[in-house]
């Protein structure tokens, strides 16, 4: 690109990134190769292994990934290739299996990645089997933090709790929900949209769009509630260093941790009192406050999506081109939680979240009708996130979260030119 | 020559048939007040995971694509009879086509349990998306009219790729 991809004018007032980052065959190649395989990949939750030998077969960033716990118990993530010629090992979604088994020439491994069966294994050396080599290879690094997993390609990262800086508090949050713990609910929102990866970024943590794109969403509440609550859109956005950046703000909608609306009626009101009244005693008012009625949407860098709004969605993806990607959504619940608040938990995600919601549609259109837009990149080749710049506490609905997150894209994009 | 309970047997398909053409028909004209007039007070509307055997999805304990109650239901036609259901405005040209009815053992409660398969197309700008699949349905009598009281659509699909929503009435 002949432009520079920002122009960040901190004195003016002005932030604006051009449209051909959305467009570039070449921003996108450089994106693979210098974001996605240098920052810290999210790639499951620990409740997604609940037991030894479960597994889930995840793409992550394009790369076909195997998140297992292992017959030792120890979870790993090994690349989910034949170390012999390549092939796609294991080819179903999730289950338990004690063993792997290529199709291609019968390779066999243990859940812990090792080679256990060497079909022909005569025509080979005698010390064959024994190296690394003949292995499922492991994805380089693997750490978590509050049962979120996360991958990087790059051995010489920092480490995981140094990279996620300011969102581990946030993160912290959504686990401070329950006593018990917390899951990812099955079921997974796997769907893809046909626009740039940095467009879902910027729309998962953008408190401006609200009253215009989810209008319908916002007449629903109103509908089914007898009138909006009290409680109105409201809140702060705030940087939480190396491009994660979150918006905490009230709103009208129902929270199963913990604000009751009247569509959920008396027997709602008393299971949710109870579960505000628990995290009152467990974490004291001030934070039970917060944890009940703040709602949080929070971007991990590059493309991990954690909000805590209606519900709470896990949501990550990667781009498959300059204008399109992969999606996956996943709900988040309290283990153990009652019938009705898991119910309500699922009923209140789909009113809104998912293709199937009363608002993601119109997400999927707008940013679909963005990609469409950025054609005129090269006659029209600015967008502006400037709202809010200059403000001395940035509102919920301002742009901070954006510059945050642009400001590291480019940071880590740029590098590769200096050099 | 036909006995009693074949005429009664081709009857029937002959009713199930023309209610799911006609629910068709009322989606792919965005008739969408008269499709609810086709489902009872009680009736619920379900779109379960892409990634769950459809025999074991629950919509109390798994994340559907689209669970809704007779409730939700009147809102979602709400929501798109509205310029500002951006999805769907302007609205999509859609075809439904409803094919392979089979009905199957009637319920403990009265009801039939149908089985159909569709294939609908959503055209909108200037690209198609398809969606296939099996619809699950239950129906009454109800006051001598065939009634939908539940319907179940569950996708032949691995995922809504590239589809991204399901802004219409499946």
């Amino acid at each position: 690109m002949e432009t520079p991809y920002i122009i960040d004018d901190r004195d003016g007032g002005r932030f604006k990134v051009a449209r051909e980052t959305f467009t570039s065959q070449e921003v996108f190649e450089k994106e693979r190769d210098l974001i996605f395989q240098n920052c810290w990949l999210y790639l499951g939750h620990e409740s997604e292994l609940k037991e030894a030998s479960a597994f889930v077969a995840r793409t992550v960033a394009d790369q076909n990934i195997l998140f297992v716990r292992g017959r030792d118990n120890v979870i790993r993530a090994l690349f989910n290739v034949c170390p012999h010629r390549g092939s796609t090992v294991c080819r179903e979604k999730r289950g338990k299996a004690k063993t792997f088994q290529c199709m291609y020439h019968g390779w066999v491994f243990k859940n812990t990645g090792e080679l256990a069966h060497l079909s022909g294994e005569n025509a080979y050396s005698k010390d064959f089997k024994e190296g690394d080599e003949s292995n499922l290879r492991p994805v380089p690094r693997l750490e978590q933090y509050a049962g979120f997993y996360f991958i990087c390609f790059n051995k010489d990262v920092e480490p995981l709790e140094d990279y996620l800086a300011g969102s581990k508090e946030y993160l912290d949050v959504v686990s401070a929900q329950s006593a018990q713990g917390m899951e990812i609910i099955g079921g997974t929102q796997e769907y893809s949209i046909q626009a740039n990866w940095k467009l879902l970024v910027e729309n998962s943590v953008d408190g401006y769009h609200a009253e215009s794109t989810h209008a319908t969403y916002l007449d629903y509440l109103m509908n089914t509630n007898g009138g909006l609550t009290a409680t109105r859109l409201a809140g702060k956005g705030y940087d939480l260093g190396n491009g994660h950046a979150v918006i905490e703000y009230s709103a009208p909608w129902g929270r199963p941790v913990a604000q009751w609306i009247p569509m959920w009626g008396e027997d709602g009101k008393k299971e949710i009192n109870q579960v505000y009244d628990e995290l009152v005693g467990r974490v004291g008012a001030e934070t039970a406050e917060k944890i009940a009625t703040k709602n949080r949407n929070m971007i991990i860098f590059p493309n991990l999506v954690v909000n805590d709004i209606m519900a709470i969605t896990v949501r990550t993806f990667y781009p498959t081109s300059p204008n399109s990607m992969m999606v996956n959504g996943f709900a988040m619940g309290v283990v153990g939680e009652s019938d009705w608040r898991r119910e309500y938990r699922l009923s209140n995600f789909l009113e809104f979240i998912g293709p199937g919601g009363f608002a993601t549609p119109d997400d999927v259109e707008a940013l679909e009708q963005c990609q469409n837009g950025f054609k005129s990149a090269a006659n029209a080749p600015w967008n502006d996130i400037s709202k809010g710049m200059k403000a001395a506490v940035p509102s919920f609905d301002d742009e901070l979260q954006m510059r945050a997150f642009w400001r590291e894209w480019n940071r880590r994009v740029s590098e590769f030119e200096e050099k | 020559m036909a006995s009693e309970s074949d005429l009664q047997e081709m009857f029937q398909y002959f009713r199930i048939q023309k209610l799911l053409n006609e629910e068709a028909k009322c989606l792919d004209d965005w008739r969408l007040q008269d499709w609810l007039s086709l489902y009872t007070e009680d009736a619920s509307y379900y779109v379960p995971p892409t990634d769950i055997a459809a025999a074991e999805a629950d919509p109390t304990k798994h994340l559907y694509y689209i669970a809704d109650n007779r409730g939700r239901m009147e809102e979602r036609v709400t929501r798109l009879e509205k310029k500002t259901c951006h999805a769907e405005f302007p609205r999509s040209k859609v075809q439904h086509v409803v094919s392979n009815i089979v009905v199957n053992d009637s319920l403990e409660n009265g009801r039939l349990s149908v089985s159909a398969s569709f294939v609908i197309y959503r055209s909108k700008n200037g690209s198609t998306d398809m969606f296939m699949g099996s619809y699950l349905y239950e129906l009454a009598n109800i006051e001598g009219q065939l009634r939908i009281c539940k319907k179940m659509c569950s996708l032949a699909l691995d995922g809504l790729r590239p589809q991204a929503k399901i802004s219409i009435i499946l």
